[in-house]
């Protein structure tokens, strides 16, 4: 007979995030279904949308609305999986068992922004080429995106948390999703459109300034709401 | 994190490791179970009968936490539950994706104590089958997977609900050595029909 083991204190946060975010890792890269669902819909919205534009310019404006729906739904529709996918497969109560929610939540946080942010440069690298569109403002049009990444990934991680231990989950979390997302597609396109040459170079950067708070805001309380309804 | 010095076993100072006082759960209107109170100490063994749906699965997750009670208190052992409490259920799913050995590592890292990946799938039988992943484990394979899950921490309380099921005769003979084990550590609670298994109790309940 052995006796109780004593736990390990040391970087226990470091440690259990590390381990949640390896763990995504491992899973999604052994069965990619969510990052290929995000790549696949976004490759066919660019070349729909290119085809649709073929022979005329798209106009800064409409082009950085465009970017944004895709952007929105190619999100909407990989990420909430990740939090959702523990409660279909039943794994959920092995999580509960074993580890602390904000390190559940923020695990999965930085896994889905690596993820998300890997979509939104193949989706912006495709949407710039295929469109033959100019970007006079690179660094508005970059940190406009990474600042949308950050606020759309909080708010959907937050939306999948929130909907996580619901029987109509997905419809909850879409119906969640929405009015967190709106903000940030009002402040993403502002960026974008800058970025793309139109519109005052200032506008652009509160906006830029607006979806980093709105993503930082978002990921901090997200944590804690999750802790609030982790064994509900 | 491999350290011994941080690894030092607990010490028992309460006699009584659970102590359930008028737990109650429905859902809906429907009761589940009603003022159920008892205790357990250091080598019991609670055995918990009762037809399908009359609640011993529902009152082994109410005392693991994994769902909540309509009324009543659960004082669980001194310490971190994911540390103190082991929990085995044919209900709890594995990773499909994750090897026997990477599902050891990530809830030995996640409770933060060593993995003993090596040491548990030697015990559960499942030594040749460390690199093998969840998806491919057959049902038997899986129920030792998720004892040796539960084990992982040599717990003070370990709930296992139909510990039996799936499993061949030498998953029974484990089954017969992780109870005598825990005997000596702690106390453990089995939710079971199985009348092989009537014969571990020290107490019993039948749930109506």
């Amino acid at each position: 007979m052995e006796p109780p083991i004593r736990q390990d204190q040391t970087n226990s946060w470091y440690r259990e995030i590390r381990s949640v975010f390896l763990k995504e890792i491992l899973s999604e890269g052994r069965a990619p279904h969510s990052i290929l669902t995000g790549a696949l819909f976004s490759l066919i919205a660019v070349v729909a949308i290119s085809l649709t534009s073929y022979n005329h310019a798209l106009q800064p404006t409409l082009a950085s609305g465009l970017l944004w729906v895709v952007l929105l739904f190619a999100s909407v529709m990989s990420l909430p999986r990740m939090m959702l996918a523990e409660e279909d497969l039943g794994t959920g109560d092995l999580l509960r068992l074993t580890a602390r929610p904000h390190s559940i939540f923020w695990g999965k946080l930085f896994f889905n922004l690596g993820q998300l942010i890997i979509l939104a440069v193949i989706l912006c690298l495709l949407f710039v080429l295929f469109n033959n569109l100019t970007v006079p403002h690179p660094g508005i049009f970059i940190f406009g995106v990474l600042g949308g990444c950050t606020a759309v990934n909080a708010s959907v991680t937050l939306a999948g948390a929130l909907s996580a231990r619901a029987s109509n989950r997905y419809a909850l979390s879409t119906a969640i999703s929405v009015p967190l997302i709106l903000p940030i597609a009002s402040w993403g396109v502002s960026a974008v459109r800058t970025g793309f040459g139109t519109g005052f170079v200032m506008d652009g950067q509160h906006a830029v300034l607006g979806l980093f708070s709105y993503g930082i805001a978002a990921s901090a309380v997200g944590p804690f709401i999750y802790a609030a309804i982790w064994k509900s | 994190m491999e350290s011994p010095s941080n690894h030092r076993p607990i010490p028992l100072q309460e006699a009584t490791l659970l102590k359930v006082e008028g737990l109650s759960k429905r859902f809906g209107r429907r009761w589940i179970f009603r003022n159920l109170s008892f205790d357990l100490g250091l080598g019991d063994c609670l055995v918990v009968t009762g037809q399908n749906g009359s609640g011993k699965s529902t009152l082994l997750k109410t005392i693991a936490s994994l769902t909540s009670a309509s009324e009543g208190k659960v004082i669980l052992p001194p310490g971190d539950p994911r540390v103190t409490i082991g929990y085995s259920s044919l209900e709890s799913s594995l990773y499909p994706e994750l090897s026997c050995r990477e599902h050891l590592q990530l809830t030995g890292d996640l409770r933060g104590i060593p993995s003993r990946s090596n040491e548990l799938l030697e015990k559960v039988g499942l030594a040749n089958a460390a690199s093998v992943h969840a998806k491919e484990l057959s049902t038997g394979m899986k129920a030792r997977l998720r004892l040796a899950v539960a084990i992982q921490s040599n717990p003070l309380l370990l709930l296992l609900d139909e510990p039996g099921a799936s499993l061949d005769s030498n998953g029974r003979a484990l089954i017969s050595d992780i109870v005598a084990e825990q005997q000596k550590r702690g106390s453990l609670l089995i939710a079971t029909n199985d009348p092989s298994e009537f014969f571990y109790a020290t107490h019993a309940l039948e749930l109506n």
